[in-house]
């Protein structure tokens, strides 16, 4: 059984998940909050900041040059446009094509070049202590990105992300069940690396010297907070949901079944991060890449047994 | 000097509309690869698709170049001009005649002469040592390649036992790789390209190190027995010269040093996907070689473009400020924003980044990769994920490389007092980086239309396998990221206006940047452009022989703090330097034999006769007697 293509419902998902993205950190917030015996910020605060946010007016560096006002709208519709792709709990994207899988990946890379660009752009020395980071792990994580989806390609014989996620793609005889955990494992990792979270970064910390996201944001004010906010939160639940697709059990009832099975397992990966961020501590920068590096091995020990097992 | 630059932007424009008009002729009517048109019947001379699509950069470059030199050169005296223009007229039409020329000797002569001719522009600064330095170790490439092309020929047209077959196709690739950069073969690029003028490197870099793959092209790839071992070489250089292009452009300071590092990664890239489509015609996965051969054909034109305007925004940056220096540039985007602008655009589409034209090359050659992982077996297989993992790192650190080349030079701070002072550049400077960086628009946007014009090449060097993959499903392909990468540029357009306006009513303010409250941020606590690659030089320290010096602050009131990286080159420092020594020393050491004593030297060629005769007769002396013995046998049996 292949996705079903109905593009009504393709679109209620998709601006549903427009929505409830920022809900994510919400989720995420309050189970820290649980871990260290707090009450902890509510369950909207993301949506009351964006508002406030939203309405203020923009400060901008004087040393800038227009590229700090232009990342974040660059990055925000970057983003908007790869969740394009991603099909919608059961329903094939309608502007799924193919090599779809490559496009959502570089305009992912293109948010974060723009984000780079625009903490140089500021020179400050802090901005420029994160970008230099986030380059660093980027080239590593895109590569266990690229590792993952030949794994996914060799699979479902497409480079299509619709075909790619399909259920089917996991319950084809003879595909071994450790390849698929060490593969959804590592898109974990990547979830983690992606977004700025425990143990690559801390989103907490408040000493510059040891951020990277935050640090390359320090200098933003108002609406252009408030997008880099929401393209945030809108990262993380594509990738999320990304996830959610490769692992949703592959027969779900009917459709509706489906769509709550697919909006479950994204909060549970929400909770997930949650649980990762009260139980672990931070990195350091050094050790980070080891972990990449040992993620990208175990995709490609995945591989392997997708070949000769 | 007049006459010079009239005759270059004349010349190239009559040329750039006449293969414009053959392009449309032949492609839409199919005309093929083989049945040359022959301008002059006998000697050799003829053109086809494949040396038409190799022309188009030649005159695009050589159009929109010489409109930049004539800023470029402005203030210097008529003298050298004059030879400037000379010679650079002389490369262009070498260069012209070496994707036309079909006989060995003529294809040669040509050759070298684009060899020599570029060597004069490359030392047009001869007073300083680096630019005569660079200059010989040019020469030194280009004669090198020559003669492998000379060998190459010459067993081309012998007969080889069917256990030597290997040996045209590796002499060839070595001979056209030294021309177009491949690894270890590409260390005359970044001395060659920081010591020619700009226009100069815009156009070698975006055409003329692409004839070398055009020779491999037309003069490598024969079909036979060789084509699997040509795929396998062509691949796997391909893969280590794109991982080790942009590795090593990474710790680069000057701009031109680091995008002349990235020309090696860009044919790195272009050599893989000609890899993967010879691969695929091997191997008969049809998908793969279709992919592979449209994606190296339409990322040799977008890097063509791209290049060519980096070169030409780099010779702006230098004619402003008077140094390529990252460090000692900065926040040169308010100062010169037409320039700036530009080339910021054309590095982010270099960096292979979705709305900029390069992506739509690479996207064909990760289709191609994706398509051996697919349908292909065994070590095809696996040397397509191989490179789908490297095209996905290799776009990491380009984008790493770019962003230090755009934030070092154009945001933050200014770090000199000649980049405070810049200006934007003429209009002569300006308007050709502005008319290239329109044309890479126009490839987004026409990419899947001008795609059926290669049809033909295509079929011709995909085989006639291909039939189940066609060239209008590649344009099909293409044609969605083509579409939304010209979306999101509308869009973005539209909601940065917007957000203009808002701001306008709104009183957006300005501010300091945050330095942790110190209310007077300097350039001096700017993260320089070495401070942004760091992290990922000490990931590849040992690639890049990285050595770190540190003046650690000492007492209570610390003086000067300096913090310096260095890097060299491998394949000069482990390879050719230490071959080339000891040849050197071997040289050296035959000097005893110079005697000055005309009897010594007599002696020496008796000896050598002595010695060539014994060898002759020893080598001979089995076949001499073998073969008249059975003739006369033969003639007393009949």
């Amino acid at each position: 059984m292949m996705y079903s293509v109905n593009h009504g419902l393709w679109w209620t998902i998709f601006l549903a998940s427009l929505l409830l993205a920022p809900l994510l950190f919400g989720i995420i917030n309050k189970v820290k909050a649980f871990f260290g015996g707090r009450c902890g910020p509510r369950l909207l605060q993301l949506y009351y900041d964006m508002f406030k946010l939203s309405r203020k007016a923009g400060i901008f560096s004087r040393t800038s040059s227009g590229v700090l006002q232009l990342a974040p709208i660059v990055s925000l519709l970057a983003t908007v446009m790869a969740m394009l792709f991603i099909p919608g709990g059961l329903f094939r994207s309608p502007l799924a094509f193919g090599g779809d899988v490559i496009f959502f990946c570089y305009l992912l890379g293109l948010s974060r070049m723009l984000t780079i660009l625009a903490a140089m752009d500021t020179g400050s020395s802090f901005a420029g202590m994160g970008a230099s980071r986030e380059a660093h792990f980027s080239v590593l994580a895109e590569a266990v990105l690229f590792a993952i989806v030949v794994f996914l390609a060799i699979v479902a014989r497409s480079i299509c992300l619709s075909d790619l996620l399909s259920p089917l793609s996991l319950v084809t005889p003879g595909i071994s069940v450790p390849a698929v955990l060490l593969v959804a494992g590592a898109f974990f990792i990547i979830i983690l690396v992606e977004n700025c979270r425990l143990p690559f970064d801390d989103p907490e910390t408040h000493l510059e010297l040891t951020m990277i996201h935050e640090a390359m944001i320090l200098d933003y004010a108002g609406p252009e907070l408030a997008m880099i906010h929401y393209t945030a939160s809108l990262k993380l639940w594509s990738l999320c949901a990304v996830l959610a697709l490769l692992l949703l059990p592959q027969r779900v009832g009917g459709a509706l079944t489906g769509v709550l099975a697919y909006l479950a397992l994204i909060v549970a990966f929400a909770v997930g991060i949650g649980v990762v961020e009260s139980i672990m501590a931070r990195y350091r920068f050094l050790k980070v890449p080891h972990l990449l590096v040992g993620s990208l091995a175990a995709v490609l020990t995945a591989v392997l047994l997708l070949l000769f097992f | 000097m007049k006459i010079g630059s009239c005759s270059a932007i004349v010349s190239m424009s009559a040329l750039l509309l006449t293969l414009l008009v053959l392009l449309q002729a032949m492609g839409f009517t199919g005309g093929p690869w083989d049945e040359t048109q022959l301008l002059f019947y006998g000697i050799g001379v003829a053109y086809d698709l494949l040396s038409l699509l190799f022309l188009l950069p030649v005159a695009l470059l050589g159009l929109v170049a010489a409109i930049h030199s004539i800023g470029y050169l402005h203030g210097h005296g008529a003298a050298r001009s004059g030879l400037y223009w000379f010679f650079y007229n002389l490369t262009l039409a070498a260069m012209l005649m070496v994707p036309l020329m079909r006989s060995a000797p003529l294809f040669l002569l040509s050759w070298e002469v684009m060899g020599i001719a570029s060597f004069a522009l490359v030392i047009f600064d001869w007073d300083a040592a680096a630019s005569r330095r660079a200059g010989w170790i040019y020469l030194l490439a280009c004669h090198a390649g020559a003669a492998f092309l000379i060998m190459m020929f010459v067993a081309n047209s012998s007969p080889l036992s069917p256990g030597m077959l290997w040996l045209p196709a590796v002499l060839g690739m070595v001979g056209f790789g030294l021309k177009a950069g491949f690894p270890l073969l590409h260390v005359w690029l970044p001395s060659a390209h920081p010591a020619a003028p700009a226009p100069v490197s815009a156009v070698m870099s975006g055409a003329m190190i692409k004839l070398g793959l055009y020779g491999i092209l037309r003069f490598v790839l024969l079909p036979g027995d060789t084509l699997l071992l040509c795929g396998w070489l062509l691949a796997i250089t391909g893969l280590l010269g794109a991982l080790l292009g942009i590795v090593l452009a990474l710790p680069q300071r000057n701009i031109k040093t680091l995008l002349a590092y990235s020309s090696i990664e860009n044919i790195g890239i272009m050599t893989m996907a000609y890899g993967l489509g010879v691969l695929g015609v091997a191997y008969n996965v049809p998908g793969m070689a279709m992919l592979g051969f449209t994606g190296a054909l339409l990322h040799m034109f977008n890097h063509a473009a791209l290049k060519g305007a980096l070169f030409l925004g780099a010779g702006a940056v230098y004619r402003a400020t008077g140094t390529l220096n990252m460090e000692k540039l900065g926040g040169l985007m308010k100062r010169m924003p037409w320039t700036g602008g530009a080339f910021a655009a054309n590095a982010l589409s270099l960096s292979g980044l979705p709305p900029g034209n390069a992506f739509l090359g690479e996207f064909l050659i990760y289709a191609a990769a994706f398509n051996g992982v697919i349908n292909g077996h065994g070590p095809l297989r696996a040397l397509s994920l191989l490179c789908i993992i490297a095209l996905a790192t290799v776009g990491g650190l380009a984008v790493a490389a770019y962003a230090k080349v755009i934030s070092a030079v154009f945001l933050g701070e200014p770090r000199s007092d000649s980049a405070a002072k810049a200006r934007e550049v003429s209009w002569t400077m300006c308007g050709s980086t502005l008319a290239l960086l329109l044309v890479n628009l126009s490839l987004l946007c026409l990419a899947p239309y001008i795609l059926p014009m290669f049809t033909p090449l295509l079929t011709r060097l995909a085989g006639e396998s291909a039939t189940g993959f066609q060239v209008p499903d590649i344009a099909l392909l293409l044609s969605m990221p083509s579409i939304l990468s010209l979306l999101l540029i509308g869009v973005t357009a539209a909601a940065s206006r917007w957000r203009q306006r808002l701001g306008a009513r709104r009183q957006d303010a300005e501010g300091v940047t945050w330095d942790c409250g110190y209310a007077a941020p300097s350039a001096r606590m700017e993260y320089t452009g070495t401070a942004f690659a760091q992290p990922l030089l000490d990931a590849f320290a040992s690639v890049l022989k990285l050595r770190r010096q540190l003046q650690r602050p000492v007492a209570l009131f610390p003086g000067e703090i300096r913090a310096d990286l260095h890097s060299q080159d491998l394949a000069l420092s482990s390879v050719w330097q230490p071959l080339f020594g000891r040849f050197g020393r071997l040289a050296i050491k035959t000097h005893s034999m110079q005697s000055g004593f005309l009897h010594a030297y007599i002696l020496t060629m008796v000896l050598a006769l002595v010695v060539m005769l014994v060898w002759g007769m020893f080598c001979h002396r089995v076949d001499r007697p073998a073969t008249p013995p059975t003739a006369v046998t033969e003639e007393i049996s009949k």
